[in-house]
C-alpha cells in the first residue's frame, strides 16, 4: 500500500515511517506499507495528478498560508476518488473537521497522542476505509462495462473498447487505432478494455 | 529454416518489484477491481506456469468478493498439493501514464492457500509476456511482419 505523507515539518512523517516499515506491519491489501514523506505541498498536488500513484494520502492541514489553501484543493480533487485521504493536523478543531469531511477527507486525526497511538489511529482508518468506503468511489467506467460485460463481449469479441462518462464510446481492432479514433470524441480520461476473444479463437 | 519477425502495436511496461527480488519470481504490480469497481492495488506473480490466474480469499474479500464457502469448491493438482478453489471474474488493470489505461477481465480462483496473487496462462489470452531482468512487458496487436534468414 502506497501512502503519501504532506507535512512542512517531516520528523512525524519520518517516525511514522519507522513504525510502518516493511519489517513491522502488512497492510489491509496484503501488501506492505510504504510511505513516501514530502514537505512540498505543491509538488504533492502534482504527484496526486496519477491517481494509480497513492492509494492513501496523509495531509497536515494546520500549517496555514498557501500549504493551507493547496492541500484544500487536494483534499477536493480526491474526493470521490479511490485514494483515501486522511488529515492529520496538530490544530484540531471540531469547525475544521467538519469542513474537511465535507471537503471528501476520509478521516481527521488530531497530533495528540504518542506516536504509537497516531500510527494506530491511522492504520484503523485506512482499514476501515477498505471496508466502508462508499459505492460513489467506483469507477463508473468499469461499472458500465461490468453491468454490460456479456453484451459487450458478444458484440466485440477481441476486441479493444473505449469507455468514458460511464459510457461506451468505440471500439477497433487496436489500441493505437482506438487511440486516434477517440481522439476525435470529447472525453477527458477515457479507459481501454481489451475484450476477451471467443473461446474457439 | 525460416523466421518470422514480430513486432507489436502495443507494449506495456511493468517494472518487477524489487521488494520481492529475493524470491526470484517476476512480480508485478497491478489493479483490481470485483463487484464494487473499485480498483485496488494487487502485486502478482507472473509467468506462474499456473492454468489459471488465483487470487488469495483476503484479496477477494477486500475486492468485494464474500468469503470462499466450503460448498461448491473445485480442486485443482498444484507443485505443492491440491488448491481449493472457487472462481470468479475479476477486472484487471494496466495504468498507463498519459494515455488510457489498459483492462481485462480474467475468471479467476480464489483460495485460501496462497498468499500471492499468481499470474496463470488465461493472461495469454490477452498478451503475450516477456520477462526481464528489470521489467515485465506485455504485448499486443501482434503485427505480422516481413521474413528473416537465419
Amino acid at each position: 500500500m502506497k501512502v503519501l505523507y504532506v507535512d512542512e515539518v517531516r520528523t512525524i512523517g519520518e517516525l511514522l515511517k519507522s513504525r510502518l516499515s516493511p519489517a513491522r506491519r502488512t497492510a489491509r491489501d496484503g501488501t506492505r506499507y510504504e510511505l513516501h514523506i514530502t514537505d512540498d505541498y505543491e509538488a504533492a498536488r502534482g504527484m496526486l495528478l496519477d491517481p494509480d500513484l497513492y492509494d492513501v494520502v496523509i495531509i497536515e492541514t494546520s500549517t496555514g498560508g498557501r500549504p493551507s489553501s493547496i492541500a484544500r484543493d487536494i483534499i477536493e480533487s480526491l474526493n470521490g476518488k479511490r485514494t483515501i485521504t486522511i488529515i492529520l493536523t496538530s490544530l484540531p478543531s471540531l469547525p475544521d473537521c467538519i469542513e474537511s469531511m465535507r471537503r471528501g477527507a476520509w478521516d481527521y486525526i488530531g497530533k495528540l497522542h504518542s506516536i504509537d497511538q497516531i500510527t494506530q489511529q491511522l492504520t484503523e482508518s485506512i482499514d476501515r476505509a477498505y471496508e466502508k468506503r462508499p459505492a460513489n468511489c467506483a469507477d463508473p467506467d468499469a461499472l458500465y462495462v461490468d453491468r454490460n460485460f456479456r453484451k459487450l463481449a458478444e458484440r466485440h469479441p477481441g476486441r479493444w473498447i473505449a469507455v468514458g462518462d460511464g459510457r461506451f464510446l468505440d471500439a477497433a481492432e487496436t489500441y493505437e487505432k482506438l487511440v486516434s479514433q477517440v481522439a476525435q470524441i470529447p472525453v477527458p480520461q477515457p479507459k481501454f478494455w481489451r475484450m476477451p476473444p471467443r473461446s474457439d479463437d | 529454416m525460416e523466421l518470422r519477425t514480430r513486432s507489436w502495436g502495443l507494449e506495456i511496461r511493468r517494472p518487477r518489484e524489487q521488494r520481492f527480488a529475493d524470491r526470484g519470481v517476476p512480480m508485478v504490480e497491478m489493479w483490481a477491481s470485483g463487484p464494487k469497481c473499485l480498483f485496488t492495488r494487487l502485486t502478482g506473480v507472473v509467468d506462474s506456469g499456473s492454468k489459471l490466474t488465483f487470487i488469495p480469499a483476503r484479496t477477494a474479500v477486500l475486492l468485494g468478493f464474500p468469503k470462499p464457502a466450503a460448498q461448491g469448491m473445485q480442486r485443482m493438482n498444484a507443485v505443492g498439493g491440491p488448491i481449493d478453489f472457487t472462481t470468479a471474474r475479476v477486472q484487471f488493470r494496466l495504468p498507463l501514464r498519459d494515455r488510457p489505461s489498459v483492462t481485462f477481465y480474467l475468471d479467476v480462483g480464489i483460495s485460501a492457500q496462497i498468499n500471492h496473487a499468481l499470474f496463470g496462462n488465461d493472461l495469454l489470452r490477452y498478451f503475450r509476456i516477456l520477462v526481464g531482468p528489470d521489467e515485465v512487458f506485455f504485448l499486443a496487436d501482434e503485427h505480422r511482419g516481413g521474413t528473416a534468414e537465419p
